[in-house]
């Protein structure tokens, strides 16, 4: 028997996979996304996570300032106010649109700014030691 | 056909084709970069760039998966088709620039090999939206580079068509995974509904002509033609079958082109030994049947390519009775002369008449 027969099969149960599948994937991914936060001050803030579970509360704008606008902007914990990433800890990524928990290695020390984008770390604050 | 390999046999059309399809791209880079400099003045030249390949690859894959059934149901599109080789390089170029500046600019910068970065820097895979969609681009793209690897003559005469047929089936799998890793990454977090509403327009666009590419072609196979006592089957009126043209009819469970030329018909395997291409698609040109695909050459009656070049499709016996077309559907080997069934000329010329 020559080739194409069962290779025309596959096709057509390749397809008919793909058109059930990826539409269905499509519509869940837009679905399922991270509702997008209306109010600004509310995506402005973030929670840090304290080791011993306690959780505090704090705007990304005041203590950062502009700097959190640069573009996919990552947040680093270190024991001093730092213009590099040496000795700092990667805390997770300021996502825009979510609101961003960052587990803190410890209490007090700095949180720095940096943006992927621009590879350079823009801004540096104290972390705040209890909820404000 | 070729005697020698060589890396692009090029000619006229080629040039053109890809002079056509460079402008396009570097067109397209300018304005997507351009226009985004002026909405997203945050944006740096990188992540601009990152996402121009990124959604040039998207689009090019959209428009060649596209090509084939746009070819099965209108011939005219059939130039496309035989420049769609390069089509499929282009794409995983501009998806390998995408992958390169997208891991130098995430994940370069760590204590980790980049490419183990891509893999772990996020480990939520139990997680629909925060998925690691990093690594389906991943696979995609390694899905890409061996199908752009192989996809010269080369490496189909020597894995041989049925081997090159399923490794480059797997684009279908490199689609859903950079669906996946579209709708996963960059749609997560870009609240403008024009890359969602740019996917899901390639997405039903690709998915509507293949399913009605699909049934046309089951609709052909399902026709059940005539069996006579002695097993030929009726395949149609001679005047049916335009001069140096053919009708494709399914018997014996495969498809048969049977060709109408210089006053005789001849029946071949509809399936062109370099890349399945469908001869009945094709035309008699110097006496020889010419695949609409690729411009292989068979000769009507033994199927055999002229020399000095080897290829050989199957051949069927052929009769004409009261002015019908009939087939043996049994197949002799490839490449077996079997003597054309000849027109009675006032019968040819009278269906000439009917044709114009």
């Amino acid at each position: 028997m020559i080739m194409t027969r069962p290779l025309r099969r596959a096709h057509r149960w390749i397809w008919l996979a793909l058109a059930a599948a990826l539409p269905t994937l499509l519509a869940a991914g837009l679905a399922l996304r991270p509702p997008q936060v209306a109010d600004e001050r509310v995506m402005d803030r973030i929670t840090l996570r304290l080791p011993n579970g306690t959780e505090m509360v704090a705007d990304s704008r005041e203590l950062w300032g502009s700097a959190v606008d640069a573009p996919d902007p990552l947040v680093y914990w270190s024991d001093a106010a730092a213009k590099s990433l040496a000795g700092a800890q990667r805390m997770g990524s300021l996502h825009q649109g979510r609101r961003a928990v960052l587990p803190v290695p410890a209490s007090g020390g700095y949180l720095l700014l940096y943006s992927l984008a621009h590879q350079q770390v823009l801004a540096s604050a104290p972390a705040p030691k209890e909820i404000p | 056909m070729s005697l020698q390999y060589q890396a692009i046999g090029w000619n006229r059309q080629k040039r053109f084709y890809d002079a056509i399809l460079a402008g396009s791209v570097v067109l397209y880079l300018a304005l997507f970069t351009g226009i985004g400099a002026l909405v997203h003045p945050n944006a740096t030249a990188e992540t601009l760039l990152i996402r121009g390949f990124g959604t040039a690859a998207i689009l090019l894959l959209n428009v060649i998966l596209g090509i084939g059934p746009l070819c099965r149901l209108n011939p005219r599109f059939l130039p496309l088709l035989y420049n769609r080789r390069h089509l499929g390089v282009t794409t995983f170029l501009l998806a390998l620039v995408h992958g390169v500046f997208s891991i130098v600019q995430f994940h370069a910068l760590g204590d980790r090999n980049p490419l183990v970065s891509v893999f772990v820097s996020n480990p939520r895979y139990g997680s629909f939206t925060e998925f690691p969609f990093q690594s389906l681009g991943f696979f995609a793209l390694l899905i890409l580079f061996i199908m752009a690897a192989t996809s010269h003559d080369f490496w189909l005469n020597n894995l041989t068509p049925a081997i090159w047929k399923r490794i480059h089936m797997t684009v279908y799998l490199a689609y859903a995974l950079l669906v996946a890793h579209v709708t996963l990454g960059a749609l997560q977090s870009e609240r403008d509904p024009l890359l969602a509403v740019i996917l899901a327009v390639g997405l039903g666009a690709v998915l509507t002509l293949h399913l009605l590419a699909a049934r046309r072609e089951t609709r052909t196979d399902n026709e059940m033609p005539v069996t006579a006592s002695d097993g030929y089957v009726d395949v149609c009126a001679v005047n049916a079958i335009p001069e140096n043209r053919a009708k494709v009819v399914c018997a014996g469970g495969e498809r048969i082109a049977v060709f109408r030329y210089d006053g005789k018909v001849s029946a071949v395997s509809n399936v062109c030994r370099h890349q399945n291409g469908p001869l009945g698609e094709g035309r008699v040109v110097d006496g020889c049947i010419t695949c609409p695909w690729h411009g292989y050459q068979y000769k009507p009656e033994n199927g055999a390519a002229p020399p000095p070049f080897t290829e050989k499709v199957e051949t069927y016996a052929v009769r004409v009775r009261n002015g019908r077309v009939q087939i043996d559907p049994r197949a002799n080997p490839p490449g077996t002369f079997v003597e054309p069934a000849r027109l009675a000329m006032h019968a040819t010329r009278d269906c000439d008449a009917q044709l114009r």
